[in-house]
């Protein structure tokens, strides 16, 4: 029977090729535009290496040297007492409730191993320096190289594709050794291919850098791990004032094997608590404000101190954006569908005339605007993988590379069915509940 | 005429009532859109204030990690080095809030009994020349100021427009970080990019030996090739001894900063646009099918001796009803926005928006009932009183 209802499905969608291609148009490119953000999605949340551990990793990305002032209030009641005035002055000290200064920079690293070292929720942590960049002058055209800084555990946390060799161990680090682990990307920029590179040298601030290491390059866009070159953070000995609070590093914690996020962020927030104000004058409140990976995608759209509500907030526009997306074509579809469908009221009526039920009649319907979703889901699908090719290709998205996998397929697939369901459901109700008599009356047009 | 045309609206209010529903929503969806779009067009109208064409940009890292001393020695010897490169035109400096580089400082001030606010930046008294600032009034910064009692300041238009609107501030005296005295207003200073929102500026007055200054703005000769950076490379190695700074063209970081903020606008556009077309395909066809259902009406109506225009005014008519009615109640949720003020920007971008979208609406509409009714219009009424 199935056989039956694909072969007058496609038989219908033959007849009138002006409203096929209307329907189609409109499923396909729903579906495409659907899928991309899904593609999108799924590359930069989705737990792709170097981030597959994203559910369980916590963030500071800086730190907040905030200063609240006094605010000193002062009542004066004016009583009279036997016909003398009299005032009665009671006066209170009260903290602002916003901060008149607000300081926000990256974190020293004497501060991060000083306060956030061996937590107990956190199963490692690795502090590192991001985008520090260098310019590097070969074959007179210059190259930009953004250069993280990092420990040894940051191979532990983030879990790069070596593609050749190995990340550096805790002994090179501590002895601020000049060997680098770099990307592909990086690789043909700086070498013009990617084979055989370890033991090669790269010339970066007149010194000499090893390449010990060769990485898939990350195909999304985190800054924490979008860079070109990483080395031990030591070898580049800390300047500064010991004491300042602020520098260039950020820290990653990953939380215990099925513990959650929150647990850590509270741990991090009771540290944080008891870091000592070393400049009163300054400052008097420090925040490190961790988020998890998802509340910092969230904030980078949408910047909102409180990082859950970032996150709900982004959330809330993304779902109502894409309903109000979906709806539109879906209604345009049943409406198109409700005029379609009287077409072929003449054969519901002989159907039903020879002993169909209502149920049947709304599974074929049904099931006749599925096939015709996944067709053009099918297309949108096409359209999907050709506009991630072209986009991919002309590095539209800077530093992103959209993926597809089989979970993306599967989306795909959902979003198909979902959009035939619904789309199909009210005209075929419409369809089946008519009576006999009147699906072969109206038999014109 | 019109009361004809209700009731028949009326008779027909379950299949009409989807296609209120789908033109209401795709209102809705379309001011969104179009209040996001005027919104970053308006911010774009604005001028950046300050040149990008043969500029360059070097920063310095581990400047500020120096004793001040040494550090005022290599910025010394940095900019007489600099200005007499026969690439270089002039030489400007500046603390790290400088072009391109997203950072900002904002400092405020309640002292004079109402809040001034402003985002601000410390230059030397070359960075008007190398930046390619544009003065309106007053004048910049000149070799007395560092000496001067009140600290002097230059301020952008913005500034005096929100803090002291209808007076001429030239020369007061004003509470920001300390007694300031106006000498000079600019246009502007974008720094973060054409697609910066306009704010209060203002630009505090330093040394170029100062260690904060880790930026250095280049004019550089009209043409200089971007080859050319290994030039100026050389002589920044020279004067740190280190290799820890990076030169930008500011041209490029323009295009750049920019080209971030064109990706969702054109991509809201192209998915706008083509649920326009979805629409009005629909549309097309649901009225194509809708108006051939009616052949008998059309025919009786021939039949009494209507003429062809009337046929199409009818059904046009009857659409652009259907329109308004969905856009009137799409209008009602719309206003809510500038009226709750939902998102604190300006009112009259929603305004705008509204309007784009009810002209959008009407004409696709307009289109999309005209080609079926005038065809209908076509129908010999002997002929279509026969079908039935």
């Amino acid at each position: 029977m199935l056989q039956n209802y694909i072969k007058l499905a496609i038989k219908v969608l033959a007849r009138r090729k002006f409203f096929t291609f209307i329907s189609l148009f409109g499923i396909s490119f729903t579906l495409m535009v659907l899928m991309l953000i899904a593609s999108y999605l799924q590359t930069e949340l989705g737990g792709n290496p170097p981030l597959s551990a994203n559910k369980g990793l916590v963030f500071i990305p800086s730190l907040s040297l905030q200063y609240f002032e006094n605010d000193t209030i002062r009542d004066i009641d004016t009583i009279v007492d036997n016909g003398m005035t009299r005032f009665d002055t009671t006066s209170q000290v009260k903290k602002r409730e916003r901060p008149s200064s607000v300081n926000n920079s990256g974190i020293s690293y004497n501060l991060l191993d000083r306060f956030f070292k061996g937590m107990e929720n956190a199963r490692y942590y690795t502090f590192y320096s991001s985008n520090v960049t260098y310019d590097v002058y070969i074959n007179n055209s210059k190259l930009t190289i953004n250069t993280s800084l990092t420990d040894d555990s940051y191979w532990k946390v983030f879990d790069f594709v070596f593609k050749q060799g190995r990340p550096y161990t805790l002994d090179e680090v501590k002895r601020g050794v000049q060997s680098v682990v770099i990307t592909e990307s990086m690789a043909k920029k700086y070498f013009g291919h990617v084979d055989n590179l370890l033991n090669k040298e790269i010339l970066m601030d007149d010194k000499h850098f090893k390449i010990i290491g060769v990485v898939a390059t990350p195909s999304n866009s985190a800054y924490y791990v979008g860079s070109d070159l990483y080395m031990p953070y030591t070898v580049y000995p800390q300047q500064g004032d010991p004491t300042d609070y602020f520098g260039g590093f950020t820290a990653t914690f990953m939380a215990k094997e099925g513990a959650g996020t929150e647990g850590l962020k509270k741990e991090i927030k009771n540290r944080t608590a008891k870091i000592p104000i070393n400049k009163p004058e300054e400052y008097n409140y420090i925040e490190t404000g961790p988020v998890t990976f998802s509340e910092l995608f969230a904030q980078q759209i949408m910047y909102d101190e409180d990082p859950a509500k970032s996150q709900r907030n982004v959330l809330l526009i993304l779902i109502s954006f894409i309903s109000l997306f979906v709806l539109l074509p879906v209604l345009n579809l049943i409406n198109l569908n409700i005029s379609r469908i009287m077409d072929r009221s003449s054969e519901i009526g002989v159907r039903k005339a020879f002993g169909a039920g209502t149920d049947n009649i709304l599974f074929q319907f049904v099931f006749e605007n599925i096939i015709q979703t996944f067709i053009g889901g099918l297309l949108g699908f096409i359209f999907a993988l050709l506009a991630i090719y072209l986009i991919n290709d002309s590095h539209l998205l800077k530093n992103i590379e959209l993926t597809i996998n089989l979970r993306f397929f599967v989306i795909c697939f959902l979003i198909s069915l979902f959009f035939g369901i619904i789309s199909g459901l009210l005209p075929a109700l419409k369809m089946s509940k008519l009576s006999i008599v009147n699906a072969l009356k109206q038999n014109n047009i | 005429m019109i009361r004809h045309i209700f009731k028949l609206i009326w008779f027909k209010r379950k299949s009409n009532a989807l296609m209120v529903l789908e033109i209401f929503l795709a209102f809705l969806v379309l001011f969104a859109a179009a209040s996001f779009v005027i919104y970053q067009l308006n911010i774009l109208s604005n001028p950046l204030g300050f040149e990008t064409k043969d500029r360059w940009m070097v920063s310095l890292d581990g400047i500020y990690n120096k004793d001040s001393a040494d550090a005022a020695v290599i910025l010394d010897q940095l900019k007489s080095d600099l200005e007499n490169s026969p690439i270089v035109e002039k030489v400007g400096f500046t603390n790290s809030i400088a072009p391109f580089l997203n950072n900002s400082s904002r400092t405020s001030n309640d002292d004079m009994g109402f809040n001034i606010s402003s985002y601000y930046s410390e230059v030397d008294r070359g960075f008007f020349d190398a930046a390619g600032l544009k003065l309106m009034r007053g004048r910049w910064f000149n070799e007395q100021d560092q000496l001067a009692k009140h600290r002097p300041i230059v301020v952008n238009e913005l500034f005096l427009k929100n803090n002291f609107p209808k007076k001429d501030m030239l020369d007061s005296i004003i509470q920001l970080n300390g007694e300031c005295k106006i000498v000079g207003v600019i246009q502007d200073y974008r720094y973060q990019g054409e697609f910066q929102n306009p704010e209060n500026f203002t630009f505090f007055l330093s040394r170029h030996t100062d260690r904060t200054n880790n930026c250095i703005l280049l004019e550089m000769k009209s043409g200089t090739p971007t080859g050319d950076q290994e030039k100026i490379n050389e002589i920044i190695k020279g004067a740190t001894k280190s290799n820890s700074h990076i030169i930008k063209v500011l041209e490029s970081e323009r295009v750049n900063s920019s080209r971030g903020r064109w990706i969702p606008i054109i991509a809201l556009l192209c998915i706008c646009g083509f649920l326009c077309i979805n629409i009005a395909l629909g549309l097309f066809g649901v009225l194509w099918y809708n108006i051939n259902k009616r052949r008998s009406e059309i025919g009786l109506r021939r039949a009494l001796g209507a003429h062809n225009s009337d046929i199409t005014k009818q059904f046009v008519l009857e659409t652009l009803i259907l329109a308004f009615i969905a856009m009137g109640l799409g209008l009602i949720f719309a206003f809510q926005v500038p009226l709750l003020k939902v998102i604190d920007i300006d009112n009259s971008i929603f305004f705008k928006a509204m309007a784009v979208v009810i002209l959008l609406i009407t004409a696709l509409v307009l289109i999309c009932a005209y080609i079926p009714s005038r065809q209908a219009s076509h129908i010999h009424p002997a002929k279509a009183l026969h079908e039935d």
